[in-house]
């Protein structure tokens, strides 16, 4: 969506014309959801956050001015919010969510035993702790640094690094660069 | 063959999409009516009848939009527009019950020990102080059970009275050596500061009674001095009892015999209750200098409002 077409979304908006939002919302969902979801872990609570996301931006629109690009302005609300979120509640379960869809957490053993071309990035990000996964995540599908993770889980920088550096260990041993 | 951890991550997250576009426009749908709801009550507020009668209270009706019906509720409003905070409600009166209740008891209290004091001056040092606690505190506790007004009311009453009878056994339960000083009776220092001072601080030895007088006296409290000035030096808070450095400004009362006085200009170290009292760095106090010894590890501690 180029910068023209999001700020015609955006007077649509303005004038209470939903489909404004809904043009916004079936070009960027993914993008923002991945963030999001990156951010939180945890499939409820994503959509959860984004449906928040949406609605923020439809009240917000009568008075917003963009100026840089809007997609990386889409990207900063919608990393803030999940950041808020997830200081606001104490930190989701992931393996629930895993164990949700189906997919039980992969001990390191039976990951040994696992023909590693047959393993989907989902049971392979399964194979990681808790806590390394939402480091890869906030990473990989949030964009994040180090430092904003560091910021945003409130540990040190080092710990996330560690964390990151493991996890990428773990995942190379699975096929995954 | 290696895979492309990002890529297929993000592929996994967006294959796994919701469809979230019914439940914002719910959400949207809910704010836009909760937004309505709050202008239409606005308009509603609007037909608020109010009746300010003698006693200044305010009787707001809310009438519905049908000035036919019946009023939806009526509220009454008592006071001022804006309340007291509920701290202030219940610290207030207990505030009056100590000073209207115990300050003239402890006077009353006091001129009895003087009493006892002039009929009997070699048994004062063993007067039975108990006993005159044991009578404040039943005098204090039916005194306050007049005030009975309400629950938390009383809780308040019951916690100010309690640890103030603790003190005012301190300060003027013990009769021994009080010096009749009529300044001992201005309720005034009935808010007095706790200031303790050790024994084994070189800085004390003036307090120390001379070598002729009883120690074994020492094992109630005493005034030393009923008035004296002290400029607050230093002050070192922590947590229940806090230590500062006095300097004495002024002798305004007699130290009792036996003991040497504080010398003006010369600075001591003490300790105060931070829970009872309020010193401020660098101002002057008027206190009593109160002596006791503590039996455990016979220490002074020096008392002053």
């Amino acid at each position: 969506m180029t910068q023209e077409a999001f700020a015609d979304c955006i007077n649509r908006i303005k004038n209470k014309d939903r489909s404004g939002l809904k043009d916004i919302y079936d070009e960027y969902l993914g993008y923002i959801y991945t963030i999001i979801y990156g951010i939180v872990n945890q499939k409820e609570n994503a959509e959860d956050v984004t449906q928040e996301f949406f609605v923020k931006l439809y009240n917000m629109a009568e008075n917003m001015e963009l100026k840089d690009s809007h997609k990386t302005f889409l990207a900063t609300i919608a990393r803030n919010m999940a950041i808020d979120f997830v200081r606001k509640n104490s930190r989701s379960v992931m393996v629930d969510d895993f164990v949700e869809q189906g997919i039980e957490p992969v001990s390191e053993d039976k990951v040994e035993d696992k023909v590693i071309g047959d393993m989907t990035v989902t049971e392979a990000l399964a194979t990681l702790s808790d806590n390394e996964r939402i480091v890869v995540s906030m990473k990989i599908l949030s964009d994040m640094t180090f430092n904003e993770i560091s910021d945003a889980l409130k540990i040190p920088m080092g710990t996330v690094t560690w964390r990151y550096r493991e996890a990428i260990k773990k995942l190379r041993r699975l096929g995954y660069e | 063959m290696s895979k492309d951890l990002s890529k297929e991550y993000k592929e996994a997250v967006i294959n796994d999409l919701p469809d979230l576009w019914g439940r914002i426009e719910a959400a949207i749908d809910a704010s836009e009516k909760a937004e309505g709801t709050v202008s239409e009550e606005k308009t509603v507020l609007k037909n608020v009848e109010k009746n300010v009668n003698d006693d200044s209270k305010e009787n707001i009706r809310v009438l519905p939009k049908d000035n036919n019906e019946a009023p939806v509720k009526t509220v009454t409003k008592t006071g001022k527009k804006k309340g007291f905070p509920a701290w202030l409600m219940v610290a207030l009166p207990s505030v009056a019950i100590l000073v209207l209740v115990l300050v003239p008891l402890s006077l009353f209290g006091l001129k009895n020990s003087l009493k006892m004091k002039s009929a009997s001056s070699d048994a004062m040092a063993t007067a039975n102080s108990e006993n005159y606690y044991l009578d404040s505190a039943t005098a204090i506790e039916s005194d306050m059970g007049c005030y009975d007004g309400g629950d938390a009311y009383e809780a308040e009453d019951t916690l100010a009275g309690s640890s103030y009878s603790m003190d005012f056994e301190n300060a003027f339960g013990n009769d021994v050596g009080l010096a009749e000083d009529s300044s001992l009776l201005d309720p005034q220092y009935l808010e007095y500061l706790t200031i303790v001072q050790s024994r084994g601080n070189n800085k004390t030895e003036l307090a120390i009674p001379d070598e002729d007088n009883d120690d074994e006296g020492l094992d109630t409290i005493l005034i030393i001095n009923p008035r004296v000035r002290v400029k607050i030096e230093s002050i070192e808070l922590s947590e229940g009892k806090s230590e500062a450095n006095i300097t004495i400004i002024e002798n305004m009362g007699e130290y009792l015999n036996g003991f040497a006085e504080f010398k003006v200009g010369e600075s001591y170290d003490v300790i105060f209750d931070t829970d009872l009292n309020e010193f401020s760095l660098g101002e002057e106090y008027e206190v009593y200098i109160f002596c006791r010894k503590n039996d455990s590890d016979s220490k002074l501690e020096i008392f002053g409002r």
